[in-house]
């Protein structure tokens, strides 16, 4: 290793560190300050509000989660209604805030949530359809996108969102496998795993970090999966305790635990899909140490750098 | 005529043909009205699918120029021609290439509304959807008809058509490479866009598709599904994103719009419509508002009903229609009954003349008047019979007759003779007549006739004249018999009329026939009332029935009946009447009538009666008074009258009394000497002493008056017995003697309790004095010890609480002298000149800090006087406003305090100015504010912070009220606004102009705080210290930031941006100088603040000139106390004393530069005696000289007295040291 690139590994470990010290010194304040001024509700609203996953354009998240809320709505005879948000941060702030009663979040935003608002609780992990609690992250490119994964530097990459699992986290994990990294290269957010995949097919990136059940969908379309990460916790409903009265919680997980899944959409006007089709679980917190470990003392980037 | 008569001209025929004619019209007219509607509909079918066509055809021309310039390339259909040929990954890369390369004009498409691209291979399969990248090799047969076309017939095929996604308008081009067809690109645009083009050609009208239930739904992608919704129209239609649920969803249907789907819903026309697959138009009203709404079918490219498109436009056109229609029928009808009305009219005109004529001749025959017509020569040419038996011929001799012949004119009554001719004259010349006139015949002789003639005209011409006429000679002869009568009776009806008394006539039944005016006078009946009566009505009641009959036994023997009678008025007043009641007698003798004349007595029988109850009561009165009374006739001098007390006194009888000399009896005065007969004097007003019979004494008041009795001159003399007054006279000279030695007992007792009131202010001042030694020591030790760096926090916070007591205790020792001065009425005005300027400058700067420490924001305000001087107690001006702000700040948690003076009147140069101060804090109950004002007494807030010794309100109030004004809580309202009243009267000083040279005074706009704490940088590498100061000024409402190293603090500076930089000079590094002088060059460097703090032992001078070069504002040596370097800050941060560089500060006290200079003013004898008064302890004496002396500032004296009641003796003495001049 060159003593420039060496002098910009310790920079940047010193920045992660750095950055590290100073996102637990702000998530206590928040912690803190959320605490002692936060306007805790005190009576749960008629209304359970439901923030989709951030990730996606809304027409699918929209296909996607209705037939999800619609089962809740139903079964539980409650109102649900969508509080969209344009990325995590946003939804994680709307969570803080207590205007969302409970969200579909990722492995990271979960963790990062939880690190500054202890009432975020995970509820149900929703299987992927390889019938597994896990999914994992890819790093994707497009034949004739010249991009050189070990010792390309300066290369385009598509990120999804700071706080996306498959985005800055895992992206640069997989680039630290073959010895090279983000930081290394140019790299910019551009919002959902979709727009990372054909951004990189339109050749407006070299490569791009996404979900790898995203990437297969873009498959005829060219798109190949260079890097796959180990299994990731999947999905869940992640659930807001100050907000949410804890018999509902309860009658929400007991409700989707015993789904009979085998019975397409009993009941329901629209048939189960990708998200719930699969099957659920119970989520622990204890199940995102694999992100909390791969995180570390990692500074993730809230910016891209170029 | 006759055929009105006849029975086709009957009423209810009439009646029938109109009806008839009506109902054809209104027939007519609605079906006009329907004709032209259907029109009107079938131009807006036309207009809807002209529209339409229009809306495809601008789409059609985009989608042709986009496939000829950009689809229709060879790199396109190479790049497809290489998908179409591989398998597997290669076409996977192909397709991506292909999706790479149109993207960006896929991007612009859209832009034209463009909305879906998708190539198909040959064999019908998807290969890219550009509007849905991630879907492909789907089969499209059988679903998509024109993709068949195409890459069947290798044509472009146009035309509306379903699909997976969405239904929409596609334009289907085959594409080939090298000769060979290799599939086929579709450009679509989607019915959101044909709407939205529709919506631009005629933005009136809102559209929707309802797409074929059958024909779209059993091909949509699974996940497309839940966007379509069952329309309400029909079932077998549905609507594509119409709740809407995306977020770029294209507007939904509006409200009005909704509504008319839902009330055509199963509409039998449009259902037939829809089964035949024609167009239609209907109307439809939502909340009274018309709609028309057009249904157009949209075929597919296989020419299979596949959607409607329905418009929905407002339009009042069918309205109009309707509206006209009606117009027209009515316009109808109003015609047809109009003439209906004119014929009925004519037919019952008709039907009364001849009536009119028939009833004429039955008049012209029994008419009692005669009647005759003439033609213009005289000629009769018709009479009736009343004429024939008044002139006294037959009709056959009269007819063809001259009038002049048959009706002998003598001349017009009564002037007979004098106008012969004038009659026949105008009756031959057609001129109308009017009288009476007199003629003759041979049977009757001379008649008289009233006569009237009236000209015949006929088409404006004269033809003729009727005569009308009848006998009226007994009449005549009648009326002058009653001329002769009746001016007799208006003479007798005269005199009775005027007669001065009631006269009543009645016939023989006893009814009224006539009464006078004086009797409706009297008796208040009218005349209509009375006549027709009976005289009954005037009976009191109160005459017995005999007086009755004896008045009605005279006038029946014929005789007059004269006698007085209590009647009743018609008001129900008695009065009292002198009848006279006379019979009548006719020509005959018989007695026809009554006629009763009567006087009214009644005040004549009023004044006699008065006059016996007024003798009554003097009886009465002299018999019952409870004096004694006497009357004396002046002439003889003899006692005609006594009264019973009288008699009682005297011990004797009346007639003992009576008839003898009043000298016997009552006057004292030898004989000859009355004071009223022989004195002469008016009235005799004396005690005497009465001995009577059994020859007690009894002491009267005696009064004797003249008087006239019945024209005789008498004595009335009155007397009182006084024993009883007598006796009560010598008890009220007893009780006057022992009120006098009550009086001076209290005096006495009033003295002592002023000696006692005396001993208490001494003993309360010598208490005072005896409790401030001690309490100085307390302080002063307490002091001392707050000043050890060395203490810890514990300890610290356990002297601070020792000061805190000693203040506390202090200022309660304070206020109980000035309550106990105020008790003794003691307070004394020192009138000084005042400016609400300087003082207001003043309390803003002691306030300033903590108010900032509080975040309150201050206001002081006195718009329009700021610049006038009061002559007035400043010093107690100045206390009240102080104590109430002070009282705000405590009570106060947030929002801020506003002070507000200004002059409320001016009366006789006497300004009564009032001070409100209102604040934003907790308030006063209602419960609390009787006692609010009331020493120690405390408000619950005030018990709850443990502050005050409740007796600042009533020295102030009392205060208010020795310079003729109060204080006064004006409202409370807690946490929102309660204001404190001050006012007080002051004299403007003439010509004044306020002399003011300090800060500033912002004017009426107040003068706001900053809401920024002031920022401190402390940079010291001594962590204790550096705590400590932290600790302190952070106490003190800074907002600090400590830093060890010069660096740091360079750092820091930028971002921290300090008001002041505390700054050790012994730095590691970089010492306090260097970085003073970097932090002078950074941004805002050059205005910050800098004190230098230094250990001991460093060379004053070096500091001195060291500051003076690197520009440092201050410098400390340690120790120091903590309180002088925070005041010190607080005067650089707020620029109240700007003299830069003072001597260092070392652990003697060492007053500010301002208050040394202040303090040297003064003259030598005053700080002499001052300083006498420090060394001796007298600390009351040193106030009072204070305040007695003239040139002594209010800043200086506040500060005096300040250190005088914190018992600073060494500072004052340091200060009003002898030699005391200011060394610069």
């Amino acid at each position: 290793m060159k003593s420039y690139q060496k002098r910009a590994v310790y920079r940047a470990r010193l920045y992660l560190q750095r950055g590290a010290k100073i996102m637990r010194l702000l998530f206590v304040v928040l912690l803190v300050a959320s605490t002692l001024l936060g306007r805790v509700p005190s009576v749960f609203a008629a209304t359970v509000r439901f923030a989709p996953l951030p990730m996606e354009n809304k027409e699918t998240v929209l296909s996607r989660f209705r037939p999800l809320t619609e089962f809740l709505a139903q079964r539980l005879q409650i109102d649900i209604e969508y509080v969209y948000a344009d990325d995590y941060a946003e939804l994680l702030e709307n969570f803080r805030k207590s205007k969302v009663d409970i969200a579909y979040l990722g492995p990271l935003p979960y963790v990062e949530l939880r690190a500054a608002y202890a009432e975020a609780e995970p509820l149900v992990f929703f299987k992927e359809s390889s019938n597994a609690v896990t999914y994992t992250c890819a790093l994707v490119t497009f034949p004739g996108n010249d991009f050189d994964v070990r010792h390309g530097r300066y290369q385009k990459i598509a990120l999804t969102q700071p706080l996306s699992t498959c985005g800055y986290l895992s992206t640069n994990g997989l680039l630290r496998n073959s010895n090279n990294s983000l930081e290394d290269n140019n790299y910019r957010y551009v919002g959902t795993h979709d727009e990372v995949a054909l951004s990189v097919i339109r050749g407006e990136f070299a490569a791009g970090g996404l979900k790898t059940a995203v990437a297969r969908k873009y498959a005829h379309l060219g798109l190949f999966v260079l890097m796959e990460t180990p299994p990731l916790p999947a999905f869940a409903l992640i659930v807001n305790t100050r907000t949410m009265p804890p018999d509902l919680i309860a009658a929400i997980k007991e409700a989707l635990l015993e789904l009979d899944l085998t019975h397409s959409g009993q009941g329901q006007q629209i048939p189960w899909n990708d998200v719930i089709g699969n099957g659920i679980v119970e989520a622990h917190d204890s199940d995102y140490q694999v992100i909390r470990d791969l995180l570390g003392s990692a500074r993730i980037q809230q910016k891209g750098n170029f | 005529m006759a055929r009105f008569n006849g029975r086709f001209t009957g009423p209810l025929t009439l009646t029938i043909i109109l009806l008839v004619l009506a109902v054809s019209a209104v027939a007519l007219l609605h079906h006009l009205r329907l004709v032209k509607e259907e029109n009107y509909f079938s131009r807006q079918d036309n207009q809807l699918r002209l529209a339409y066509q229009a809306s495809l055809q601008s789409y059609e021309l985009a989608m042709e120029g986009f496939y000829a310039s950009t689809i229709n390339r060879d790199d396109v259909a190479s790049l497809f021609a290489d998908g179409a040929r591989f398998d597997g990954y290669a076409r996977a890369v192909a397709r991506g290439q292909l999706y790479r390369l149109l993207h960006s004009d896929y991007n612009l498409m859209k832009s034209y509304n463009l909305l879906q691209l998708h190539f198909h291979l040959a064999d019908g399969t998807s290969f890219l959807r550009f509007h849905k990248p991630e879907k492909y090799g789907d089969p499209l047969a059988g679903i998509r008809p024109s993709v068949e076309i195409v890459n069947r017939e290798h044509r472009p095929i146009t035309g509306f058509e379903m699909g997976k996604v969405s239904p929409g308008f596609r334009h289907v081009f085959p594409i080939s490479w090298d000769g060979r067809h290799i599939g086929s690109v579709e450009v679509s645009v989607t019915t959101k866009a044909i709407s939205d083009a529709m919506h631009r050609l005629d933005p009136s009208k809102e559209y929707a598709f309802l797409l074929s239930k059958k024909r779209i739904e059993p091909f949509l992608f699974k996940d497309q599904q839940w966007l379509y919704s069952t329309s309400a129209l029909d079932s077998a239609y549905i609507i594509e994103d119409a709740n809407p649920l995306l977020p770029d969803s294209p507007q939904p249907l509006s409200a009005a719009a909704t509504v008319i789907t839902q009330k055509l819903a199963n509409n039998k026309h449009i259902q037939a419509a829809f089964d035949q697959g024609r167009s239609l138009t209907v109307k439809a009203d939502v909340q009274q508002r018309p709609y028309v709404i057009s249904f157009l079918p949209v075929f597919d490219v296989t020419n299979q009903l596949a959607a409607y498109l329905v418009a929905y436009k407002e339009d009042d056109a069918p309205v109009l229609f309707w509206q006209e229609a009606l117009i027209y029928i009515l316009s109808s009808l109003f015609a047809l009954g109009f003439i209906g009305f004119l014929l009925q009219n004519l037919r019952q005109h008709a039907l009364a003349l001849n009536k009119e004529r028939g009833n004429l001749q039955t008049i012209n025959d029994t008419l009692a008047e005669g009647l005759i017509v003439l033609n213009t020569a005289g000629i009769i040419q018709h009479c009736n019979p009343a004429a024939c038996k008044i002139l006294g011929y037959a009709a056959f001799d009269l007819v063809g007759k001259s009038l002049r012949q048959r009706m002998m004119y003598l001349g017009e009554y009564p002037e007979q003779g004098q106008t012969v001719v004038s009659f026949h004259e105008r009756v031959s010349q057609g001129l109308t007549y009017d009288g009476e006139i007199v003629c003759t015949n041979t049977v009757e002789g001379e008649y008289i006739i009233d006569v009237a003639s009236r000209p015949i005209r006929k088409d404006g011409e004269i033809s003729g004249s009727v005569v009308a006429f009848h006998d009226i000679s007994t009449r005549k002869k009648t009326e002058a018999a009653l001329v002769a009568s009746e001016e007799e009776a208006r003479k007798l009806f005269a005199a009775v009329e005027q007669s001065r008394s009631s006269i009543i006539i009645t016939n023989l039944q006893g009814h009224i026939e006539y009464v006078n005016p004086v009797f409706t006078e009297i008796t208040g009946y009218s005349s209509a009332e009375a006549i027709g009566e009976s005289p009954r009505m005037l009976k009191s009641g109160t005459m017995d029935r005999a007086f009755y009959a004896r008045m009605w036994q005279t006038l029946a023997a014929g005789r007059e009946w004269k006698g007085e009678i209590h009647n009743r008025r018609k008001n129900g007043e008695m009065y009292w009447a002198f009848a006279s009641i006379a019979p009548v007698r006719n020509k005959d003798g018989v007695v026809s009538h009554y006629i009763a004349i009567k006087e009214d007595i009644t005040e004549r029988k009023h004044m006699e009666k008065e006059l016996r109850e007024k003798e009554l009561i003097q009886r009465t009165l002299i018999s019952n008074l409870p004096v004694g009374l006497i009357i004396i006739d002046e002439l003889t001098r003899t006692i005609e009258h006594v009264n019973p007390v009288a008699t009682a006194m005297f011990g004797t009888s009346p007639e003992d009394i009576e008839g003898h000399c009043c000298h016997l009896f009552l006057c004292a005065s030898e004989p000859g000497n009355c004071p009223i007969l022989d004195l002469q004097q008016q009235v005799d007003n004396s005690e005497r002493v009465i001995v009577n019979k059994q020859g007690v004494k009894i002491p009267v008041l005696k009064t004797v008056t003249r008087i006239s009795i019945q024209g005789k001159k008498k004595l009335i003399e009155c007397f009182v017995d006084i024993r009883q007054r007598v006796e009560v006279e010598e008890r009220l000279k007893l009780s006057n003697v022992q009120l006098q030695q009550e009086q001076a007992r209290a005096e006495d007792l009033a003295r002592k309790a002023e000696t006692a009131n005396r001993s208490k202010s001494m003993f309360l001042a010598n208490m005072s004095h005896e409790i401030r030694t001690p309490l100085n020591a307390i302080i002063g030790y307490a002091q001392l010890l707050n000043m050890d760096a060395s203490l810890e926090g514990s300890q610290l916070e356990q002297i601070q609480t020792i000061n805190r007591c000693a203040d506390h205790l202090l200022e309660l020792i304070n206020n109980i002298l000035e309550i106990s001065k105020i008790e003794a009425g003691s307070i004394t005005q020192k009138k000084e000149a005042m400016a609400f300027a300087r003082l207001f400058t003043d309390i803003r700067a002691i306030f300033h800090l903590s108010c900032m420490r509080r975040n309150l924001q201050l206001t002081l305000a006195c718009a329009g006087i700021e610049q006038v001087e009061f002559s007035v107690d400043r010093g107690k001006v100045r206390q009240v406003i102080m104590n109430l702000i002070a009282n705000s700040i405590k009570f106060t948690g947030q929002g801020g305090i506003a002070v507000t003076a200004a002059v409320v009147s001016v009366k006789a140069g006497a300004h009564m100015i009032s001070v409100d101060v209102r604040d934003t804090g907790v308030g006063v109950p209602p419960a609390e504010r009787k006692n609010l004002f009331l020493p120690f007494e405390q408000t619950s807030s005030g018990k709850n912070v443990q502050q005050g010794t409740g007796l600042g309100l009533s020295i102030s109030r009392a205060y208010a009220r020795s310079m003729g004004g109060d204080l006064q809580l004006v409202k409370s309202t807690p946490g929102q606004e309660t204001v404190f009243r001050f006012t007080f009267i002051a004299e403007q000083i003439e010509g004044s102009a306020l002399r003011y040279d300090g800060d500033a005074f912002s004017g009426s706009d107040g003068v706001p705080l900053s809401q920024r704490p002031y920022r401190m940088l402390i940079v010291d590498d001594d962590a204790v210290s550096s705590r400590l100061w932290q600790k302190r000024f952070a106490g003190a409402g800074f907002e600090v930031q400590a830093v060890s190293n010069g660096e740091a603090a360079l750092f820091i500076f930028e971002r921290f941006t300090p008001d002041v930089v505390l700054m050790d000079i012994l730095l590691p590094a970089m010492d306090g100088y260097e970085t003073t002088r970097k932090i002078r060059q950074l941004s805002g460097g050059e205005r910050v603040k800098i004190i230098v703090v230094t250990a001991t032992g460093i060379n004053y001078e070096e500091i001195q000139q060291k500051a003076a070069a690197e520009a440092i504002d201050d410098y400390f040596c340690k120790p120091f106390k903590v309180d002088d370097l925070i005041k010190r800050v607080q005067q650089l941060c707020t620029g109240r004393e700007e003299d830069s560089l003072a001597r260092p500060r070392g652990e003697e006290y060492e007053p500010s530069r301002q208050f040394k200079t202040l303090a040297a003013q003064l003259p030598s004898v005053t700080r002499s005696k001052l300083r006498s008064a420090i060394e001796g302890g007298d600390i009351d004496g040193f106030t009072v000289l204070v305040d007695a002396e003239q040139s002594c500032s209010d800043p200086l004296r506040d500060y005096l007295k300040y250190l005088g009641q914190r018992y600073e003796y060494d500072a004052l003495l340091q200060l009003l040291a002898v030699d005391a001049a200011h060394r610069p």
